[in-house]
C-alpha cells in the first residue's frame, strides 16, 4: 500500500548547497506530501533530471557555490524539460523578473513555508 | 676689411633679435620709409637694412634685388659705429669700402649715406641708407640730411609698432588660452559630478583636456602593483588617432616604462629628439605622438595614476597647460576613487543583506528541524513569522544603505507580508527612521497585524485597519486603528506579543492602547531623536 502511494506523489527536485537548509526544505516538502529529490548543484540536479521523468517541480536556491547558478538552472530547464515548473529563492534582494524564466515563482528567503507549499500544491496539481 | 668690433656686440645682437624682424615678409610701413628715403635724397636705392651676426637683411628695399647680403658687402656694419649719418661721397675711395664686391663689382655702387636705426637701449640694429651709382661730391643737402634722420627714426617707431602688435596678439592669445582652459576645468567638473561610472567620466574629461588644448589623445590610466602594466581607462583620441584604452605592458617601453611606473611626470617637448623617449620613439610616432605630458595623480595605497596628453606636433608645453592638465587628473582621479567606492559600498551592502538572510534562513531550519517534532506547531509559526518581519526590516534598510528606512516602506513590507495590503489605509509624512527602530517597529507591526488577523478587524471580511502618523514637535504620533471588527476584549494573558507590543516605536513604552466596541486602537509616541538613533 505504500508504495503504491509513493508512486502517486508528485516529485520536487530541491537544489540548495546549503546543506542544513536543504535538509530542512526536503523536510517541509516530505510533511506536505509530495517526494522530495535533492541535489546540491546544478550539475547534479540536471543529471537527476536526466535520469528521471517524473520531476514536476524544481525548487532552487539562486546562489549555488558552485557550477552555474539557479537562474542558469531555472533557464536550461525551462528549455531542456519546458514542462517542469520552477520556484526560485534566494537571500539576495529579489531579482530582476526580467531574469527570471516564464512560469517561474520567486521566495525571498527566509521564506514562509506555507506559501512555498501552497505554490507547489498549485504547480504539482 | 672687417666689419666694426660692434658688429658681433652680444647686447646688438640680443636687442636685434627680440625685435623678431628678420626674415619676415614686406610690410608698407617700411615699403613707404625706402620710396620717401629715395625720393628726399634723390638715389635710386634705398634700404632699411638689418646688420646680423653673418648677414645684413632688408626689411625694405627700393631699387635693390637681394634682400639680403653677407657682411663682406654690407656697407651699413660700417655705420652702426656712427653717432650720426655715415656719408661716403665715394665708395671707390674710401678705404673701408673700396674692396666691397658691390663696389667693385655689380652694382658699382658709389655714393652712400645711412642713419643708424638705434633702439631705446642705445643698441644700433642697421641703417636706413640710400645708394647711388654715381659719386655725389658734397654728400646730402642739409634737409636731405634731415629727411633721412627722421625717417631713421619712423623705421625705429614702426619696429616698435610691430613689435607692441605682437605682444598685444600673443597677449589676447594667452587670455583666449587661459579662459578656454578655464572652462574646459568647469565643464569637467560639471560633467564629473553629472557622471557615475568610471569609463564615462574619463571619456568625458579626456575629451575636453583634449580640445581644450588641441591635443589628438588625452585618458587616465592607473600602473598595476608590480609596475608592469599600466591600465588604461576610456580615453579620447581625435578623429583618426587609435585609442590606447585597455592593459598596456610597460616593459615594452624600457625606461620610459620603468618612468611611467615610478609615478614621475615625463613632459616631452618633441619625441622625436628628446633622449627620454629614445626607447619608444618609433612607436610613439607611429601612435601619432610627437609631443607628450604624462601626469601623475594622487598615488593612494600604491597606485600610480596619470593623466596623459598627445599632441601631432612638436608642443612647448607652458605651465599653464601642464597645471590645467594636472587639474584634469586630479578630478579624474578623485571622482574615479568616489565612483569605484559607492560601487563597493553597493557591493558590500549586497553582500551584507544575503548573508544576513542567509542566516535567518539557518535560524528557521534549525528552529524547524528542533521543534518539528513538537504536537502543537502554533508557537513555531509564530516564530517563524516574527523572523520573517526581521527579514523584512533588513530589506528596508538595505533599500538606504543600512543607514536609515522610510517608515512608509517599513509598514507597507510589514503588514504586506501578513495580510493583503488593500485592508489597510495607511498615510503620514515622510520619515527616516534609523536601524534600530526599523527593527522594533517592524516587530511592533508584525505584532499588531497579526492580532488583528487573529481576534481584530481583519478576522471578519469587511474589516479594516486604518494606520497615521504625523509629526508634531520633534515627536512621532503612530496610530492603529481597527475598524469593522468585533469588539476589542483586553487579553486576560500577556504573552510574548502583548509586551513586544507595549515596548513601543522604540522599546521604550509610550504606549496607549484602547479596547473599544468598535475595535482595538493603539497610539505610539517616540521622540525623532529616538527613531533616528543608529
Amino acid at each position: 500500500l505504500n508504495s503504491k502511494k509513493a508512486i502517486n506523489r508528485p516529485v520536487i527536485l530541491v537544489v540548495e548547497d546549503e546543506p542544513l537548509l536543504r535538509l530542512n526544505a526536503v523536510g517541509m516538502v516530505e510533511s506536505a506530501g509530495f517526494e522530495a529529490v535533492e541535489a546540491a548543484d546544478a550539475a547534479q540536479a540536471v543529471a537527476i533530471l536526466e535520469k528521471r521523468t517524473d520531476i514536476r517541480v524544481i525548487f532552487t536556491d539562486i546562489d549555488l557555490r558552485k557550477g552555474v547558478d539557479g537562474i542558469r538552472l531555472a533557464a536550461i530547464v525551462r528549455d531542456r524539460w519546458p514542462p517542469i515548473e520552477i520556484i526560485l529563492t534566494s537571500g539576495y534582494i529579489s531579482p530582476k523578473q526580467a531574469d527570471l524564466p516564464e512560469r517561474s515563482l520567486f521566495f525571498s528567503k527566509p521564506y514562509k513555508e506555507k506559501e512555498v507549499l501552497e505554490a507547489m500544491r498549485k504547480l504539482a496539481a | 676689411v672687417q666689419p666694426p668690433r660692434y658688429t658681433f656686440d652680444k647686447e646688438r645682437l640680443a636687442t636685434l633679435e627680440a625685435y623678431n624682424v628678420l626674415d619676415t615678409p614686406a610690410e608698407p610701413g617700411f615699403d613707404d620709409i625706402v620710396r620717401l628715403a629715395a625720393l628726399i635724397c634723390a638715389t635710386p636705392v634705398s634700404l632699411v637694412s638689418f646688420v646680423a651676426e653673418n648677414r645684413q637683411w632688408f626689411k625694405a628695399q627700393v631699387g635693390f634685388e637681394p634682400c639680403e647680403t653677407d657682411l663682406n658687402s654690407s656697407v651699413c656694419a660700417h655705420a652702426l659705429i656712427e653717432s650720426d649719418l655715415l656719408i661716403i661721397e665715394d665708395l671707390s675711395i674710401d678705404p673701408r669700402t673700396r674692396d666691397n664686391p658691390l663696389v667693385t663689382g655689380n652694382p658699382h655702387i658709389r655714393f652712400y649715406a645711412g642713419a643708424p636705426l638705434r633702439a631705446a637701449n642705445g643698441a644700433v640694429l642697421g641703417s636706413l641708407c640710400v645708394i647711388d651709382g654715381k659719386p655725389r661730391p658734397g654728400g646730402l643737402t642739409a634737409a636731405q640730411a634731415e629727411g633721412l634722420r627722421n625717417l631713421a627714426r619712423q623705421v625705429m617707431s614702426q619696429l616698435e609698432l610691430r613689435r607692441a602688435l605682437a605682444q598685444r596678439d600673443a597677449l589676447l592669445t594667452e587670455n583666449r588660452s587661459a579662459e578656454l582652459r578655464r572652462n574646459g576645468l568647469l565643464s569637467v567638473g560639471d560633467q564629473l559630478r553629472a557622471i557615475n561610472s568610471v569609463p564615462e567620466a574619463t571619456r568625458a574629461a579626456a575629451k575636453i583636456a583634449g580640445q581644450t588644448l588641441g591635443l589628438v589623445r588625452a585618458g587616465f590610466g592607473r600602473v598595476d602593483g608590480a609596475g608592469e602594466f599600466i591600465d588604461i581607462e576610456e580615453d579620447w583620441a581625435a578623429d583618426g588617432y587609435a585609442s590606447l584604452a585597455g592593459r598596456q605592458s610597460l616593459a615594452d617601453h624600457g625606461d620610459l616604462g620603468r618612468r611611467l611606473a615610478s609615478a614621475e611626470a615625463i613632459v616631452v617637448e618633441d619625441v622625436a629628439t628628446d633622449p627620454a623617449t629614445a626607447s619608444s620613439r618609433e612607436w610613439l610616432l607611429r601612435m601619432g605622438v610627437r609631443a607628450m605630458a604624462n601626469l601623475p595623480t594622487r598615488d593612494r595605497g600604491g597606485v600610480v595614476a596619470l593623466f596623459f596628453a598627445h599632441s601631432d606636433r612638436p608642443r612647448v608645453w607652458v605651465a599653464e597647460d601642464l597645471a590645467f592638465l594636472q587639474n584634469v587628473g586630479d578630478r579624474v582621479a578623485v571622482s574615479v576613487a568616489r565612483t569605484e567606492a559607492v560601487a563597493l559600498q553597493r557591493f558590500l551592502n549586497l553582500e551584507l543583506s544575503h548573508r544576513m538572510k542567509n542566516t535567518l534562513a539557518m535560524v528557521q531550519a534549525i528552529a524547524r528541524q528542533t521543534l518539528g517534532s513538537i504536537p502543537d506547531q502554533a508557537p513555531v509559526e509564530a516564530f517563524d513569522s516574527r523572523l520573517q518581519a526581521l527579514s523584512l526590516a533588513h530589506d528596508a534598510l538595505f533599500k538606504q544603505n543600512w543607514s536609515t528606512a522610510r517608515l512608509g516602506d517599513v509598514v507597507r513590507s510589514v503588514i504586506g507580508n501578513i495580510q493583503s495590503i488593500d485592508r489597510f489605509t495607511f498615510s503620514g509624512p515622510h520619515v527616516a527612521i534609523g536601524p534600530r527602530a526599523t527593527l522594533s517597529i517592524s516587530l511592533l507591526l508584525h505584532e499588531l497585524s497579526t492580532n488583528a488577523l487573529k481576534y481584530g478587524a481583519l478576522s471578519y471580511t469587511d474589516g479594516h485597519v486604518y494606520i497615521d502618523w504625523k509629526v508634531t514637535d520633534e515627536n512621532l504620533t503612530f496610530t492603529w486603528r481597527e475598524k469593522g471588527g468585533p469588539a476589542a476584549v483586553e487579553p486576560t494573558r500577556r504573552g510574548f506579543g502583548s509586551r513586544l507590543i507595549s515596548l513601543g516605536l522604540v522599546g521604550t513604552g509610550g504606549v496607549a492602547l484602547r479596547y473599544l466596541p468598535t475595535g482595538f486602537e493603539g497610539n505610539f509616541d517616540a521622540s525623532l531623536s529616538q527613531l533616528r538613533e543608529a
